[in-house]
């Protein structure tokens, strides 16, 4: 009875201290433009929310999608079109981008789904590099070039989001509801549902869940919110180019969530902040950014497979087991 | 009918090619249980091996793939003696990831050691055509066909009556039976490599003949022969040979029918195709 109270003691701390830490972590956030480059930790932003969504679908799922920059690539060029050339308001832009990467997502998903493992992987890559050809050949993408000088407009017809400040607080707030929608939805008896079908499929399918219509439902969500990053990310840096929809992007993707941590809700925000940042630094030293990627990639999956926030957790459950036996 | 038949010929030449491709895929994934991502890399590596005896050495590219094919099997029995083997008995998961890391750092260092310039291997006889009535027959294609044919039942032999063949396929099909009867798993699992990334550079040297070589075609490639490697199952070199040539026709009868651009979407469009209708091919088994 004791050793019940002094779990639930240390479950409710440990509670505490996580609210805290987000906490902290939101009012840095806040605070951060006043001491960093406002592009840079939007560009974080951006690439952490892509990630969070790709966790929804890789660590809480157990899909691996090699296609997930089609979503996030396809939601910029809807997001950039709709903003340049048809003269959309920003908000506008975004919606239809992140629209657009739900239709692309239901369709991935629709063929993707059918198949486990290695196929599911092969599917989306296939899928994704036809959206990539599609791309290269459509006019409306301008081909290599892209689309160039997207104009950020006025948020809501009021905000002046050319301001620095004001579309980094854009920016922060659509970071904040994305992530808080997938801490919502992992939370949700349908998120444990999801992480049934991670662990034992045949189980979920025993227990009586259509797998199918559920992976379904989480690659849509997980491809809309990756389009609700693209598309923001279109806005902030004012361009919609091929790189995005390349699998280098979806590879990138892969190594921001298995850098922080696959299955953990931080882990890929820390991952995507860890891995901009590299890209910057090494972008001025002149060591080629994309072997780096390469090479900590390999690395990650040699001897470090939990990341960082996982390992960090792994640490901690150690710790409390032993606190148990003493 | 004359088109027809000159895009048919055009199919087949480069369906052989192509199974060479697939031929060291397909035989890494049925033994080791890895699908290398960074297998169209390897054949990217091969061809500019290629080119460079050619260009700097004078060496005929035809002459010079034994010289390719050995380099390559020696960069791949070190790889999988070096890295791969600490993942080789882990969730495909991982070696999914550890190849695709693989494929992006040998794509960046191609790019910084040869440039993004297109490169082709342009040897004398390049040119020269024969021709069947109203067919013509480029010179060097036919000899990249009759080579790739050679390699393919080549292989297969290898596989069925060699002694390291009879190896190979025994730990494919069960590990523990395999090493009870003596095989030593890990040198098997960095031979098996090595003939698997040998094969690739082959098919980059041919690939440098007939077509053009630039660090990015790779990953292209490993998705070609993916598909080639579902179509035509991962135990038999034959089969291969059979889904090279399916895919061959087919891109070649959309380069005519839907467009130039067009070829590599539709090898994607089948590799969907075939893992959303028959996942297990066309011929063979998977594992």
């Amino acid at each position: 009875m004791a050793e019940t109270t002094l779990q639930e003691a240390r479950a409710t701390g440990s509670a505490r201290l996580e609210w805290a830490l987000v906490a902290i972590g939101i009012a840095a956030l806040i605070a951060a433009p006043f001491f960093f480059y406002p592009v840079f930790l939007m560009k974080m932003l951006c690439f952490a929310l892509f990630a969070c969504a790709f966790n929804l679908l890789l660590g809480y799922t157990g899909l691996l999608s090699f296609g997930h920059a089609t979503f996030f690539g396809g939601a910029a060029y809807f997001c950039a079109h709709a903003v340049k050339v048809w003269g959309w308001p920003p908000e506008a832009g975004i919606l239809l981008g992140t629209a657009g990467a739900a239709v692309l997502g239901l369709v991935m998903g629709f063929f993707a789904i059918r198949r486990q493992g290695i196929y599911f992987a092969m599917i989306t890559l296939a899928l994704a590099q036809m959206f990539y050809f599609f791309c290269v050949q459509a006019p409306f993408t301008r081909g290599e070039d892209g689309i160039q000088g997207v104009p950020r407009g006025h948020l809501f017809g009021l905000l002046d989001l050319s301001q620095p400040h004001n579309i980094y607080y854009t920016v922060l707030g659509i970071f904040l509801i994305g992530v808080f929608a997938i801490w919502r939805i992992v939370n949700s008896p349908f998120g444990m549902i999801l992480k049934s079908i991670r662990e034992n499929e045949s189980r979920a399918i025993s227990l009586g869940y259509s797998v199918a219509n559920y992976k379904l439902a989480a690659f849509v969500m997980s491809a809309t919110l990756a389009g609700l990053a693209g598309a923001t990310k279109a806005l902030v840096f004012q361009f919609a180019t091929l790189t995005d929809v390349t699998w280098q992007m979806s590879g990138e993707v892969i190594l921001m969530t298995l850098l922080g941590g696959i299955g953990t809700m931080v882990g890929p925000i820390v991952g995507a902040g860890l891995v901009v940042t590299l890209q910057n630094t090494l972008a001025t030293s002149g060591f080629p950014v994309t072997i780096a990627t390469g090479l900590i990639f390999m690395v990650c999956v040699l001897v470090f497979r939990r990341g960082i926030v996982g390992e960090i957790y792994a640490r901690l459950l150690t710790s409390v087991g032993t606190g148990k036996k003493e | 009918m004359d088109l027809l038949a000159q895009i048919l010929i055009n199919g087949i030449l480069l369906g052989g090619l192509y199974a060479v491709m697939a031929l060291g895929l397909a035989l890494v994934w049925g033994v080791l249980n890895i699908v290398n991502l960074a297998h169209g890399a390897f054949i990217m590596l091969g061809g500019y091996l290629s080119w460079h005896l050619y260009t700097y050495l004078g060496i005929d590219p035809f002459l010079g793939l034994p010289i390719t094919a050995v380099v390559m099997f020696g960069l791949g029995y070190c790889l999988q003696r070096g890295v791969l083997n600490l993942i080789v008995r882990a969730p495909m998961f991982n070696t999914l990831l550890i190849t695709f890391g693989l494929e992006v750092v040998l794509t960046y260092l191609a790019q910084m050691a040869f440039s993004a310039d297109f490169r082709t291997i342009n040897p004398s006889y390049a040119g020269s055509n024969i021709a069947l009535g109203p067919v013509v027959i480029p010179m060097a294609r036919l000899m990249a066909f009759g080579v790739a044919v050679v390699l393919t039942v080549g292989m297969w032999l290898f596989l069925l009556h060699s002694r390291l063949g009879r190896a190979i396929r025994a730990t494919a099909q069960n590990l523990v039976a395999a090493r009870l009867y003596g095989v030593e798993p890990r040198h098997l699992y960095a031979m098996t490599f090595g003939i698997g990334i040998g094969l690739a550079g082959a098919a980059g040297g041919l690939y440098g003949t007939v077509s053009q070589i630039d660090p990015y075609i790779g990953a292209t490639l490993t998705a070609k022969s993916f598909a080639i490697a579902i179509i035509g199952g991962l135990d038999n070199p034959l089969g291969v040979l059979v889904g090279g040539l399916v895919l061959g026709i087919i891109e070649s009868l959309t380069v005519l029918y839907i467009g130039a651009t067009f070829g590599d979407v539709a090898s994607f469009g089948v590799l969907v195709l075939v893992l959303i209708v028959r996942p297990s091919g066309l011929l063979g088994k998977t594992a």
